[in-house]
């Protein structure tokens, strides 16, 4: 098959953009795709459609997003969206799926720009209707100006603080924040706060978020045994204060979150090499110093690539474009170390925040034995735990015991939640339990596009 | 672990279903019988297969097996205690044009001179009524009453475990190094220890050419590819029967969770070394477009998913089983994706083999020394 493009970049957030823009600048020919009806990813979701200044609540960040898309408009660079890829083959094709037409293509390059999505937080009542992900309330206000009034926010981590701000700044009412983060890593993160201290200007700008937030709403700091209320659907919350007292409020929207994790499906489906970080507590492909996986010429930046935020999400596309611009002669390794520097001083606040907002396994586990665990499959905490009883080697054989992993999401919600459940059963370490095996198609695709797909060829449209 | 001494009579390599039913059938005549398998029981071919159980279309040298075989499957529920595993039905290999027919009529007319009546010839009218969503163009086709499918994995460790109730002691992600023959022994060096054993059976599937040559064979010429599997979203219930393809790759079935799961043997690449496989869509492409010529109305359903396990293949897509060159070894591998429904007699010769006895069938078709 022929190399139609120098770079096929899939994901047009801030690390696709960049990423794009950086090749597009070295002259090297890129396709872009992404899902989405619009570029800007989950960060800058709706960015072209914001740019008129009446959502000032989402904030300077997510208006910096702005002059990345308009960039990116006028450089006229190829972009597919309503755009998925199924598969990446050992060969290096991608497989595409776009208005109801699949194809394949190939480039010289692929760069991964996945980024991340939210741990799951199956607590008591979690698939209650009325319970959402944060990110998924974010998306909302973002898209389409939505939200709910009166609504509970629970769980940690800045994402959820942002939100939360933006939730407020749009003038919705926020009925309560439930922090569960734990005192000890407060603790724990002082050592890593020095480091961050280059990044004043973020710090200082989290504590503005913090400050604005505990003045418009209650904000309850290391909560405990939270149950969410509701038959049919949501009607209230309890939980444990840190004082010890119970704590009941009614709401109708309740809103988790447990950080995010990089979205590793394609990574994983494609045969990259991923290692365990316990530090972010999720799987990362394992790359090198300029974000190549263990496949030659198939790399990975942005959150994809591990947590590390909008900055350096720009960041590591540019180091990754620059990389396969050397390759390709049109560029040295000199413009690289420039980037590389900025991706350090971007880079030094990650472990502060990893440490400071540490997945507590506690709300990956649900307390209830009867609690939903694999939504696709409908498999709760109790079948699960009867499965590793009987002597599983890991979630693959888990996987043909109880169904768990075996649905449409491929293990997005429910695959921490076994391999850690494995590990503590089992005494095990987590990286030795490992994680589900992925396989294409990383999206579904029907019997139709399957049994349709054509090689791509730039002189037929498409 | 590491310094144990175990001594067994009988030491089968391999932990798929043709080396769990040997064990089986071993442990239930109460021999000292030990199974070893480099990773887990069913991680391979044995455990990620399309679980067709079918004496259909096979070779005519495999039939006599294949029917023993459906006896004991007939029982297997039984047997092994287990439930919702195998789903008894009919298979029927569908004719699609005119030269499909004339074929399918000489079979089943050289068939039944050979004494063999299961499969049948149902016309036009007959295969509409049994598949009432059938594309018009299909115009008959051979079928067996009593074929159907089963849950892979739930066999096969259903068989493991009805094994080690009966005395079968099984060695999991224990790779075997080693083999020296001593007198009337051997000495096995595995990653888990040594083991002594009077008789080796090699059913290590793909793996199995390696371990033939260590145990003295010659060279054969055994491939290693994936079968490729996909299996799409819950449907409504329509398909009763296990659908193949007459003179073409596929298999398609409707498991009891109303998923349909598509196969036929379309190979992708596979490594004995590292146990990876690789999904080739130009292949599920073949074999997706299959189904879709038979079933129009599921060009809409989604595929969720695609899997594959590592099968060995022999260039006439015939097994090898029998005894080996040496004595106390007996070989059964390389089923060439179609050994999990023989899997149940091919454990019994096994047995029968290793303990001296005759077989119920005679084996010669698949000697190991027939490439020579």
């Amino acid at each position: 098959m022929k190399d139609v493009f120098d770079i096929i970049v899939i994901g047009s957030g801030p690390a696709g953009l960049s990423t794009s823009l950086a090749a597009n600048d070295l002259g090297l020919k890129v396709l872009v795709i992404d899902e989405q009806s619009q570029v800007g990813g989950q960060i800058y979701k709706s960015i072209g459609k914001n740019l008129d200044g009446k959502k000032n609540f989402l904030g300077k960040d997510y208006l910096k997003g702005q002059h990345l898309y308009e960039r990116f408009i006028s450089s006229g660079i190829e972009h597919w969206l309503e755009t998925s890829v199924w598969q990446i083959t050992e060969n290096q094709e991608v497989c595409f799926k776009r208005n109801g037409l699949t194809g394949i293509i190939k480039s010289k390059f692929i760069v991964i720009c996945g980024g991340a999505y939210e741990r799951a937080m199956p607590i008591t009542g979690w698939t209650l209707p009325g319970v959402m992900s944060v990110g998924a309330a974010q998306t909302l206000l973002k898209s389409s100006s939505v939200g709910a009034d009166d609504c509970v926010f629970v769980g940690s981590g800045p994402l959820l603080y942002l939100t939360v701000y933006q939730y407020l700044k749009a003038g919705f009412k926020v009925k309560a924040v439930l922090d569960t983060s734990r005192l000890k890593q407060i603790i724990y993160s002082i050592p890593y706060f020095f480091p961050a201290l280059i990044n004043f200007n973020l710090l200082w700008q989290g504590l503005r978020w913090i400050r604005y937030i505990s003045k418009h709403t209650k904000v309850h700091g290391r909560v405990k045994n939270i149950s969410i209320l509701g038959k049919e659907k949501v009607q209230g919350i309890e939980i444990t204060l840190s004082n010890g007292g119970n704590l009941k409020i009614d709401t109708k929207n309740i809103f988790l979150h447990q950080g995010i994790v990089p979205n590793i499906n394609l990574t994983m489906a494609t045969g990259i090499k991923h290692h365990w970080s316990q530090f972010q507590y999720c799987w990362l492909p394992t790359l090198s110093l300029s974000g190549e996986t263990s496949i030659k010429g198939i790399y990975v930046a942005g959150d994809n690539g591990g947590i590390g935020g909008v900055n350096t999400s720009i960041t590591t596309g540019q180091i990754a474009a620059l990389d396969i611009g050397k390759k390709l002669n049109k560029t040295t390794n000199f413009a690289k170390l420039f980037v590389y520097l900025k991706f350090l001083k971007d880079k030094s606040l990650r472990p502060f925040l990893d440490v400071l907002f540490k997945q507590d396994v506690n709300f990956l586990v649900p307390d209830n034995k009867n609690e939903i665990v694999c939504r696709c499959e409908n498999v709760n905490k109790s079948e699960i735990e009867n499965s590793i009883k009987l002597g599983i080697s890991g979630p693959n054989q888990l996987k043909s015991y109880c169904r768990a992993g075996m649905g449409n999401c491929q293990g997005r919600l429910c695959g921490l939640t076994v391999q850690t459940m494995i590990a503590l059963k089992q005494n095990r370490k987590l990286d030795e339990v490992g994680y589900y095996r992925l396989r294409p198609p990383v999206k579904p695709i029907t019997l139709k596009e399957l049994s349709s797909f054509e090689e791509y060829s730039p002189d037929e449209k498409q | 672990m590491k310094s144990n001494k175990l001594y067994f009579d009988f030491l089968i390599i391999g932990g798929g279903i043709q080396g769990c039913s040997a064990g089986f059938f071993l442990s239930k005549r109460k021999q000292k019988v030990a199974l070893i398998e480099k990773d887990v029981i069913g991680r391979h071919a044995s455990g990620a297969n399309a679980g067709g159980v079918r004496t259909l279309g096979r070779d005519a040298s495999e039939i006599p097996l294949s029917i023993v075989s459906m006896d004991w499957w007939n029982e297997i529920e039984t047997l092994l205690s287990i439930k919702n595993s195998f789903f008894k039905s009919r298979y029927i290999k569908v004719a699609r044009n005119n030269d499909d027919v004339s074929k399918a009529q000489n079979r089943i007319l050289d068939l039944n001179k050979k004494g063999f009546t299961h499969e049948k010839w149902i016309g036009k009218s007959e295969l509409k009524h049994l598949l009432p969503k059938i594309s018009n163009h299909c115009i008959g086709g051979i079928s067996v009453e009593g074929d159907g499918w089963a849950y892979p994995w739930k066999i096969v460790r259903g068989l493991a475990s009805k094994s080690l109730s009966q005395g079968l002691q099984i060695f999991e992600k224990t790779f075997a190094k080693t083999f020296v023959k001593e007198k009337d022994y051997w000495e096995v060096s595995t990653t888990a220890g040594k083991f002594y054993a009077q008789n080796i059976l090699n059913c290590s599937g793909a793996w199995g050419g390696e371990l033939a040559k260590i145990l003295g064979e010659q060279e054969l010429p055994i491939k290693s590819y994936a079968p490729m599997l996909a299996i799409t979203d819950p449907q409504p219930k329509f398909l009763n029967s296990v659908i193949g393809i007459l003179n073409a790759p596929l298999s398609l079935k409707q498991i009891d969770t109303g998923q349909l799961i598509i196969g036929g043997g379309i190979k992708g690449k596979a490594s004995t070394e590292n146990n990876e496989t690789k999904i080739n869509p130009y292949g599920l492409k073949n074999t997706i477009q299959n189904a879709i010529s038979v079933f129009p109305h599921i060009d809409n359903v989604r595929i969720i998913r695609s899997w594959s396990g590592i099968e060995g293949y022999f260039p006439d897509d015939l097994p090898v089983i029998g005894p080996g060159s040496k004595e106390g070894v007996v070989h059964a591998f390389g089923f060439s994706a179609h050994g999990f429904q023989l899997g149940l007699a091919v454990g019994e010769a096994l047995a029968d083999m290793s303990m001296k006895m005759q077989t119920k069938i005679k084996l010669d078709a698949f000697s190991i020394r027939r490439f020579k």
